[in-house]
């Protein structure tokens, strides 16, 4: 699904990361572990196709598609999806119609009919129910005014409208209370198939109880310094960066 | 002796309250004269091409008043709530104590030289009018005529009402208007006014509405300012009383070489009322904007609770915006903030957008549209909002 080859990329110059390759395939669950500043939110940026990154060296292929010439836009039409650490606040926009609008956007990119008002509807009313998020903040501003649970949930609820390929959650558990974080892990395990696959970018393991990987990477000084399966997680919690490093 | 406009200074930057907004400029480019012709009788035969009135938020049915290149057309009043007339058949001439409105320019000397019509409007006690009163300002004279007209408001006490006033041309008529308001706001009255200024981009626009607010009145203004080619309004507010609401929101859309001014003052002479001010614009092409914003606490307004926030957007490299917020507070226990941003569209936005799918150009309008959308939220007018929103599309777009 996902194939990273010796990617280097530098911001404003200075080299962020040295060397990443990854292999992703369909059905699996990545976890990227690793101290702040090993380089984890630049790859999910560079994934997304935020722009400020000069990538030096390297190759992405998603889906035989040569991810880096793709727009953000068509990386989201192609099933890519971020959920990114820090939601933007949108003042103006209602939620709904935002919803809406990104649903069909992606549906118009994959040559599907586009959903009517009650027919989205009815699938919102589902996906928000099981993700306990409450329909008056939907109708609410994009995010504004949220608290960092909720424009969580937000992120979480957006992904499983959108039913990406591939998921990217960046740092989705920071902040989160225990209560919040089973919402998260529920809503990233019930979208579970066999043709999607999810990239988790941690600092912690904890997340990592609820969501089992099948492969957790250690990233360190912008390269994977140690892959491993589940236990890594819990041997990288028992000993700390350092420990393993 | 008669004056002549010669005699007088048009307002330019060496004033400080007009430092960025050089209406002498524009005024010495048209060379506009007073006119004087006499106004004929009202409630003549109405000339707005159909077109254009279904645009503009005219309903027959609801209070309205026509001016029509100056002159008073007509006056409709629907309701035994409420009385309109002109106080050239009135003997209550001076209603306002204007030393609570004290200018530092000729705006107002002008108007009162070459008043062309002086009308009064006036909401009886303990009334509340159930259909709003329009007042519509069209041009389409080919001949460059300086207007001056002036409206008085009054709400007795305990009556409340909603008044809509509509500036636009037909065409590309070339004129300066030059219109002055006085409200008084008695006890307990409340009024919402919204000003809709859609004139000629040929025109230049000065106005001002100065409200006098007694005890517990509130006022509600909604101001959308889009055509002329130099438009200056100003809200100037004398809070003399305690447990007043002022709130004053409005955004102007400015293309091509147009200017647009808001400025606003806020005098709070009496502790315990309220003020709170949102100005937004955006800005296109060549066009250029001012928002001068300041609010007085008197040493007496203890308590006084003031709040302003001007906000401009840039969608071209060559705009141009002034933004001069002012707090001057001389009472010590009272709460007060204001703030400007200046900047084109939030790049982080814009990227967050296109992740989920849409491109640049839908991601662009989303956000322009939440710009606007994020004030128009606040107006109680639904149909108001509907057609505003349509109007701003066009313009933007």
């Amino acid at each position: 699904m996902l194939k990273i080859e010796n990617l280097h990329i530098n911001v404003e110059n200075k080299k962020i990361l040295q060397g990443v390759n990854l292999e992703i395939k369909p059905n699996e669950i990545h976890a990227i572990m690793g101290p702040n500043g090993s380089g984890k939110s630049t790859l999910a940026n560079v994934l997304s196709g935020k722009e400020g990154y000069q990538i030096k060296k390297g190759k992405i292929t998603f889906l035989k598609k040569n991810l880096l010439n793709l727009e953000p836009e068509t990386r989201a039409g192609e099933g890519l999806f971020l959920a990114f650490q820090y939601p933007v606040e949108i003042p103006g926009v209602s939620g709904m119609n935002f919803l809406r609008t990104t649903v069909n956007s992606v549906r118009k990119y994959n040559k599907q009919k586009e959903l009517d008002g009650v027919n989205f509807l009815k699938i919102l009313r589902k996906k928000a129910k099981f993700i306990k998020m409450d329909e008056k903040l939907i109708k609410r501003s994009v995010n504004t005014g949220f608290s960092g649970g909720e424009k969580k949930r937000s992120e979480i609820l957006q992904m499983s409208l959108l039913e990406p390929k591939l998921a990217i959650l960046d740092e989705t558990d920071s902040g989160l209370d225990i209560d919040a974080l089973k919402i998260v892990a529920n809503g990233v395990n019930n979208l579970k198939n066999k043709n999607r696959s999810f990239l988790i970018i941690t600092h912690y393991q904890r997340l990592l109880n609820y969501i089992i990987p099948d492969k957790v990477h250690i990233l360190s000084k912008g390269k994977i310094i140690k892959s491993g399966d589940k236990k890594l997680a819990i041997e990288l919690e028992e000993k700390g960066y350092e420990g393993i490093m | 002796m008669e004056k002549l406009i010669k005699d007088f200074k048009i307002p330019n930057k060496k004033i400080e309250t007009w430092k960025f907004t050089d209406l002498k400029k524009i005024f010495e480019k048209n060379n506009f004269k007073p006119f004087i012709k006499p106004s004929e009788n009202a409630n003549k035969s109405i000339l707005i091409n159909p077109n254009i009135s279904k645009n503009i938020f005219f309903n027959s049915k609801i209070n309205f008043v026509i001016f029509e290149n100056s002159c008073l057309k007509k006056i409709n009043v629907n309701s035994n709530h409420l009385e309109i007339k002109s106080s050239k058949n009135s003997s209550e001439k001076k209603i306002f104590s204007k030393k609570n409105f004290s200018r530092k320019d000729s705006l107002f000397e002008i108007n009162s030289a070459f008043l062309n019509e002086d009308l009064i409007i006036r909401v009886k006690k303990n009334k509340k009018l159930n259909e709003p009163i329009s007042i519509f300002y069209y041009n389409c004279e080919e001949e460059k005529y300086l207007i001056n007209n002036r409206i008085n408001i009054i709400l007795e006490e305990n009556a409340e009402a909603e008044i809509n006033e509509i500036f636009f041309s037909n065409n590309k008529s070339s004129y300066w208007n030059n219109v002055h308001k006085y409200v008084h706001l008695k006890k307990n009255s409340k009024l919402d006014h919204y000003k809709i200024q859609l004139e000629s981009n040929n025109a230049l626009h000065s106005s001002s509405t100065n409200i006098d607010c007694d005890n517990s009145s509130i006022y509600n203004s909604f101001i959308f300012s889009v055509g002329s080619a130099m438009s200056r309004i100003e809200v100037t507010s004398s809070i003399n009383s305690t447990d007043i609401n002022l709130n004053v929101k409005g955004i102007y859309l400015a293309k091509d070489n147009q200017h647009q001014d808001i400025t606003t003052l806020m005098q709070h002479r009496y502790p315990g009322s309220k003020s709170n001010q949102h100005i937004k614009g955006i800005l296109k092409n060549e066009s250029s904007g001012v928002f001068q914003g300041k609010v007085i606490v008197s040493q007496d307004a203890q308590k006084t609770d003031a709040f302003q926030f001007n906000q401009n957007l840039l969608l071209s490299k060559n705009t141009k915006v002034n933004a001069k917020p002012e707090l001057e507070i001389y009472a010590d226990d009272v709460k007060c903030s204001h703030g400007a941003t200046t900047g084109e569209l939030d790049e982080e936005k814009l990227f967050y957008l296109r992740t989920r799918g849409l491109n640049k150009e839908e991601a662009t309008k989303i956000l322009i549209e939440g710009f606007i959308n994020e004030l128009f939220e606040d107006i109680k007018n639904k149909e108001l909002k509907k057609k505003l929103l349509f109007t701003s599309k066009k313009i933007i777009y």
